[in-house]
């Protein structure tokens, strides 16, 4: 396999030439290029005006009266037992209005088949405009099993992108980028997890897990994702 | 046990009468519980023996303790409900046991209880799973006591002989 896993822009699919268009220009699924589509109580589509001035996006959204287990999401089973993953994603927010601390809902994960997931990736607000991406990774040294901590997001469209190593005793790491380009810089620096059996075999992006307040609050209400990359080695970046 | 014995016993699970109190579920897939029909089953996945052998449910994680059951459809309708819960619960559906499942067919969340989920529509001869967990959006891993009732899961008879 190539340095570069996959690249599954979905602002691209539209000039890839993909049948059944529901919207000029765009494709009426998001698969190929992406493995499956999986939802429940809720639903995705790709709809015209990329987050990066492109032709498409991927709008992903929750149903009304959904459960906690609910997800709207396109899945990339290209990696296998990716022991360092890189991924880069695009994510407008703005529709989720004085979002508040406990109306969270998931943004992206990825698994290992063997033992669960590895990493998942949350948004949560403060009820006054301002939004910050919860991150859980797996480390088996700590109690709860699990390192969470969270960053600042911005309005409008945000950049993410994270640097996940796997190892065992401390020797694995994640390392986040937002709206930043400079690899020497990250936004959050190296965090050391021990996770050495969380190896990449598959990703998710899209809205999954809502709290109940979110489920309440932003039902019906579209998030827009765009330009998923992911790498084993090389920085993402502009 | 001679074949006649054998073929009455199989016969008496066929007719098991409803309303059984089940056991605590499994800590594993191996040890998977077999649900009945029309039953009620009860477990603390707080207690000792249980883990977290399912970490995640496709898109889902899951970081709390499991307790797993199975069945295989039959012609299978109605609904899986849950009636009590001391925690923040998830019960899930799914095609398989793994560390990392399929996406599940349905599920249900607390933290109020009387959610449900239908296995109206399964596929008969496969084997399904069920799941009780914590809830996907509560990352405390909960994990506490719960009681849920089966619908009607007919027992398929694989052999029958008479000597």
């Amino acid at each position: 396999m190539n340095t570069k896993m996959k690249v599954l822009a979905l602002a691209l699919l539209g000039l890839a030439g993909y049948a059944g268009s529901a919207v000029a220009g765009c494709p009426s699924s998001p698969v190929p290029p992406w493995t499956a589509a999986p939802v429940f109580q809720g639903t995705v589509a790709i709809v015209a005006g990329g987050l990066d001035g492109s032709a498409c996006r991927l709008d992903s959204s929750i149903a009304a009266a959904a459960s906690g287990a609910a997800f709207a999401t396109v899945e990339d089973d290209t990696p296998a037992g990716e022991v360092r993953y890189r991924a880069q994603f695009m994510v407008n927010l703005d529709n989720l209005t004085s979002q508040s601390l406990l109306a969270g809902v998931q943004l992206f994960s990825a698994t290992n088949t063997a033992n669960g997931t590895s990493i998942w990736l949350t948004v949560f607000g403060d009820g006054s405009g301002n939004r910050f991406l919860g991150y859980f990774v797996k480390d088996t040294s700590q109690a709860s099993g699990v390192y969470s901590n969270s960053t600042p997001l911005a309005a409008g469209p945000n950049r993410i992108e994270f640097d996940l190593q796997t190892g065992a005793a401390g020797a694995g790491g994640i390392t986040f980028w937002i709206n930043n380009t400079t690899e020497g810089s990250p936004t959050v620096p190296t965090h050391n997890v021990t996770n050495d059996a969380y190896t990449i075999d598959t990703a998710f992006v899209g809205l999954a897990a809502p709290t109940p307040q979110y489920v309440t609050a932003f039902s019906g209400t579209t998030v827009g994702f765009d330009r998923f990359d992911s790498r084993r080695q090389t920085f993402i970046g502009g | 046990m001679n074949k006649t014995l054998c073929a009455l016993s199989v016969l008496a699970l066929a007719l098991a009468p409803t309303f059984a109190l089940a056991g605590p579920g499994g800590v594993d897939c191996a040890s998977a519980e077999v649900l009945q029909s029309n039953a009620s089953d009860s477990g603390d996945t707080s207690g000792a023996g249980y883990g977290n052998p399912i970490g995640g449910m496709g898109p889902l994680p899951s970081p709390a303790n499991d307790a797993i059951y199975t069945f295989t459809a039959n012609n299978a309708t109605g609904n899986i409900q849950v009636t009590a819960a001391g925690y923040n619960y998830g019960i899930f559906l799914t095609t398989n046991c793994a560390g990392t499942t399929a996406p599940p067919l349905q599920a249900a969340t607390g933290p109020a209880v009387g959610g449900s989920f239908p296995v109206d529509g399964l596929t008969n001869g496969t084997a399904y799973f069920v799941i009780v967990s914590g809830n996907p959006s509560d990352s405390s891993a909960p994990s506490g006591t719960f009681t849920f009732t089966t619908p009607t899961l007919p027992v398929e008879l694989q052999s029958f002989s008479i000597d």
